[in-house]
């Protein structure tokens, strides 16, 4: 078994559901200096990513987005996942080894792009919605890497996009939209043409609401507002009740930070497809 | 004369704001312009990147009003019950 097999067999061992392998250079070709993995580590040759599921297929189902957010699974796991594979690289092979899971830098601003990195691993393509990955065979996946010295053979990005479904497309050809346009015309534009993504705009900060909807933005534009609230009691009010309650035991206990919208993908077909789940039969009486 | 941070905020928000990752373009292959980091856009509107760089963090958190969040979980429970009816779960 070559190395590059050992290391990604032993990624999905560890929990994750996909692993690749991306070149230095190749993500070098489009992140902005400062952001790239030699940034992280001087003499960086490889960066190995892993992806799993964002939830399980259960909780894409709910009806209440909150469980969607609460029941987060592989960024649960991700940081674990690639601490391992760290050790692994450091330990068996002999060279550095740092791992990420997408912490910021500044703001909402990461050090390295974990969306380029899984590109380059062929762990997916860019999809309508709002440039998130998608894998073909796991839908929207969650990543976390390794950046190492370590020369490895890398995947490279796919050839064929995942994105546009072929369904989406016929869904255009008739009404000029998409089931994630559709959803979200607040954070979402794009266009489609031969059957691939023309254009697409993605407004993250109009997203990030939705998305991080009891996190640390939310929490300190409510603060400003309640210190700002000259009426007592209803500062009081404002620091009790339910909402900004639910900002503070998100931040304290990290429970409902990010990942907090599906609503683009909730009927995305390549997404549909990875979180539907069919019985398997089994003998005997039920 | 040197202006304080109020007055280089109030002066550069905008443009930092645009050039950063805030709002991004895909043209199907790459993203055109290129989302900028603080060091780029240093360069290109004549600010040290640590000034950037504050002016960006400030503005991602002002870019919006306070209410936004409580109907942002409105938004998402109205589309959660026309899933569940759509559903039938």
């Amino acid at each position: 078994m070559s190395a590059e097999e050992r290391i990604k067999n032993y990624a999905v061992e560890c929990g994750a559901l996909a692993a690749g392998i991306a070149s230095v250079e190749d993500i070098n070709r489009y992140a902005p200096e400062g952001h790239r993995p030699d940034d992280i580590l001087p003499g960086a040759k490889s960066v190995v990513v892993t992806g799993g599921p964002p939830t399980t297929a259960g909780a894409w189902r709910s009806p209440n987005p909150r469980i969607t957010t609460l029941t987060r699974v592989y960024p649960m796991i991700r940081g674990t996942v690639v601490m391992k594979l760290a050790a692994l690289i450091e330990r068996e092979y002999g060279y550095y080894a740092v791992f990420y899971d997408g912490q910021a830098e500044s703001g909402h601003n990461p050090f390295l792009s974990l969306k380029l990195c899984a590109e380059m691993a062929g762990l997916g393509t860019r999809a309508l919605a709002g440039g998130v990955i998608l894998n073909r065979d796991h839908g929207l996946l969650n990543f976390s890497c390794v950046v190492t010295s370590m020369p490895l053979k890398p995947d490279g990005p796919m050839e064929e996009p995942v994105c546009p479904h072929h369904s989406c497309i016929k869904i255009w050809e008739a009404k000029h939209t998409t089931p994630c346009l559709e959803a979200c015309p607040t954070c979402l534009s794009g266009f489609l043409e031969g059957g691939r993504i023309k254009w697409m705009q993605f407004r993250r900060y109009l997203c990030e609401p939705r998305a991080q909807t009891t996190s640390t933005t939310a929490f300190r534009q409510k603060l400003l507002e309640i210190v700002n609230e000259t009426d007592l009691e209803k500062r009081k009010q404002m620091v009790y009740g339910e909402f900004f309650s639910r900002i503070v035991r998100s931040l304290a206990f990290s429970s409902e930070l990010v990942g907090g919208c599906i609503e683009c993908l909730r009927h995305c077909p390549v997404c549909i497809k990875a979180t539907t789940l069919r019985p398997i039969p089994r003998g005997g009486k039920p | 004369m040197k202006l304080t941070f109020a007055e280089l905020y109030r002066r550069h928000r905008d443009t930092v704001f645009q050039l950063s990752l805030a709002i991004q373009n895909y043209d199907g292959k790459t993203y055109t312009p290129p989302p900028l980091s603080d060091k780029a856009i240093a360069e290109k509107i004549g600010l040290t990147a640590e000034e950037v760089r504050e002016i960006r963090c400030l503005a991602e958190a002002d870019a919006l009003p306070a209410s936004v969040w409580a109907e942002a979980d409105v938004f998402k429970n109205e589309r959660a019950k026309k899933f569940r009816r759509a559903e039938k779960i």
